[in-house]
């Protein structure tokens, strides 16, 4: 006997997981779902969030951006030696937004000016702020002593961190950004049709700069949350954070080639990724099958996700056809 | 057909013995034209030696690699190159080769992957250079010697020191979170084991959990922020090496569990290494232990080593460094003494 599965089976394979991880979460581990953990989740989550936001706008547009933990890492080292040389706050947040902003403009004038591919800009930006980051930190761990750095990330306002905050501001300005304004709706048509918008008289190397300028100011205030939190910089810190936020962006439906997708959905990507993070260490899932499980669980997340698209697009077809 | 049956054997192996002797012959040739390359190098006036780094950021393997240079000039190498390979062991591969068409007389290595650096350890054996494994072991290829520290012995030495600690304890009663930190390094792999090893010896101590961090700052962070939600109790953690106290003591900061030593509710913390800033915690009551391993040794050691090698004296296959146990007793004193590479007076 041969079992049909109703033509929109794949609708009810994400909520159905979802109902099923919860499920399995209420009964194996329920400190999750404890407000203090969840609290922690989104400040976790806060880096990654932020730089999401970046990199989303990049898909978006049709480029990708390999360099975001690298700019996290080197503006991160240069806010913890403002602050290590001056005690100054305000410097130090201006030295680390300035920094990721002169970063994501070498991505940026990379890509749109020298129309050079993102993947090889932003990977020889990486190698360099790498090795930029490596030099400022010098052969000591910099741990700066004393609280007055951590106040940036570590301030309880409202029962959440400022950390948290600050990626809940930034997000909402972004959202207004890239689905209210002019420029936003430029991210979206670089990435869905570049040479339609270049004929239409917009200036596209001027928009691709500035969404790599954003990110890299963005990744700059991600540097300066993360050091902030640790109390200082380290050695190699975020490096590798763009697996992170690719994984964030993917699973929040957003189009690797571009012109397809929404903040919203990266929203949602950031928050799985996090908490998928934070229920492996709670389950003490073992050190050598973490990356395993991890890597299988976004897969699995995209796949359902690449699934329904297609199945939309049959379902579209179908009716097309049969109204003609 | 049995004629031809027969015919078709005599080409089968008629081939298969002119293959044996193609293989041999050249085999030989390759042999002598390999020993005539090694005299041409060694007799050519240019004592020049190589170092594959795996990495070298950080305070500990910058000592190692300074050791090294210093060493090997005084004992009258013209040519010093090190390379660092960012913990990749392809590049690091490709470095080793590189080693071996600059002509080195002898190739240093401290691994990226005690197994992935074979290819190039067995290139080096072919071009008849010695392959000395500094720091780490190497998993196969001939190497001519390998100085390093006992890594599964420093692990222990660790877990010791917390079983010392809480002795007379009930059994499972001190909770410990072992932070792992690189799995494709052999020494952290060896450090786990020993730690391990070193916590089934003393029955108090329970390991609750393991967490794979890839020596990354915010994981590590993460990681102790979590593993207190589940484990309220934990009195003890270990990290593979001493610059991954610094986000653990940023963690326990922020969740209110940090407690110098000597207050009732202090967690313990040791690592290996003996960096500075570690060594100079364990007077502030920050830290407890840091196994401080000899870095000037392996540098210093291996180049020796090198030269005796280029100066026709053998050497042990293996050389063991010491390890030195440091706490807030006898750091102080061993700084003094000079034992330290981490801190001195």
């Amino acid at each position: 006997m041969k079992i049909r599965l109703p033509k929109n089976a794949i609708d009810y394979v994400k909520p159905g997981m979802f109902v099923i991880f919860i499920v399995f979460i209420i009964i194996r581990v329920p400190i999750f779902f404890r407000v203090d953990n969840l609290i922690s989740v989104v400040a976790q989550g806060a880096v990654i969030g932020i730089a999401s936001i970046g990199m989303t706008m990049v898909i978006l547009a049709g480029e990708i951006d390999i360099s975001v933990g690298a700019m996290i890492y080197c503006s991160g080292a240069i806010a913890s030696e403002v602050f290590l040389s001056t005690q100054s706050m305000v410097l130090t947040i201006f030295a680390a937004i300035v920094s990721g902003s002169i970063f994501g403009l070498l991505n940026g004038l990379g890509v749109a000016k020298f129309k050079i591919p993102s993947i090889i800009t932003t990977l020889a930006v990486s190698n360099i702020l790498t090795g930029m980051g490596s030099l400022i930190i010098g052969s000591d761990s910099t741990l700066i002593a004393g609280d007055a750095y951590k106040v940036i990330s570590q301030t309880k306002i409202l029962g959440l961190l400022s950390s948290a905050w600050l990626y809940i501001i930034l997000f909402a300005l972004f959202l207004v950004i890239v689905s209210k304004t002019r420029f936003g709706r430029y991210i979206y048509a670089i990435g869905d049709n570049a040479d339609a918008l270049r004929a239409s008289g917009i200036n596209l190397e001027l928009m691709q700069t500035m969404i790599f300028v954003l990110t890299g100011t963005l990744c700059g205030i991600g540097g300066l949350l993360s050091t902030s939190r640790l109390g200082g910089s380290q050695f190699n810190l975020s490096l590798g954070t763009e697996i992170y936020c690719i994984a964030a962006v993917v699973v929040g439906g957003v189009s690797m080639t571009g012109g397809k997708g929404s903040l919203l959905g990266t929203l949602v990507g950031v928050f799985i990724v996090a908490a998928l993070d934070n229920l492996l260490r709670l389950m003490s899932v073992s050190a050598y099958i973490y990356g395993v499980v991890w890597g299988i669980a976004i897969f699995t997340i995209v796949l359902i996700d690449i699934l329904k698209k297609k199945q939309d697009i049959r379902n579209r077809q179908r009716q097309i056809l049969d109204h003609k | 057909m049995k004629k031809m049956k027969r015919v078709l054997l005599l080409i089968v192996i008629a081939l298969m013995a002119s293959a044996l002797v193609a293989c041999s012959t050249p085999a030989t040739a390759d042999d002598n034209s390999a020993n005539d390359e090694v005299a041409k190098r060694l007799g050519d006036g240019v004592n020049r030696i190589g170092f594959a780094m795996a990495e070298i950021t950080g305070q500990a393997v910058q000592t190692e690699a300074q050791a090294f240079e210093d060493k090997a000039k005084e004992l009258g190498f013209d040519d010093v190159i090190i390379l660092s390979a960012e913990n990749s062991v392809e590049t690091q591969v490709t470095q080793i080769k590189d080693l071996i068409t600059s002509e080195c007389d002898v190739i240093c290595v401290y691994s990226a992957d005690a197994d992935g650096v074979v290819p190039a350890v067995q290139a080096c054996n072919e071009a008849g250079i010695p392959v000395i494994a500094v720091d780490r072991g190497i998993n196969g290829g001939e190497i001519y010697c390998t100085i390093a520290s006992n890594n599964i012995s420093d692990g222990r030495d660790v877990a010791n020191y917390f079983g010392l600690m809480t002795e007379g304890e009930a059994e499972d009663s001190v909770k410990v979170l072992h932070i792992i930190g690189n799995l494709s390094s052999t020494a952290q792999k060896e450090r786990a084991d020993g730690f391990r090893i070193g916590c089934e010896n003393w029955g108090q101590l329970e390991i609750v959990d393991e967490v794979a961090t890839d020596a990354d700052a915010d994981r590590i962070y993460n990681a102790v922020v979590d593993a207190f939600k589940v484990n309220p109790d934990i009195k003890a953690i270990f990290v593979p090496y001493d610059q991954l106290l610094s986000p653990v003591v940023s963690a326990l900061k922020e969740i209110g569990m940090f407690y110098p030593a000597g207050d009732p509710n202090h967690v313990m913390l040791g690592a290996v290494d003996g960096a500075t800033e570690q060594l100079e915690w364990l007077s502030e009551g920050i830290n407890d232990i840091s196994i401080s391993l000899d870095f000037l040794g392996f540098g210093q050691t291996a180049a020796s080593v090198a030269a005796d090698y280029v100066n026709g004296i053998s050497s042990n296959d293996v050389v063991l460094t010491k390890s030195i146990v440091c706490t807030a007793g006898n750091v102080e004193y061993l700084a003094k003494a000079g034992m330290l590479w981490g801190l001195s007076e």
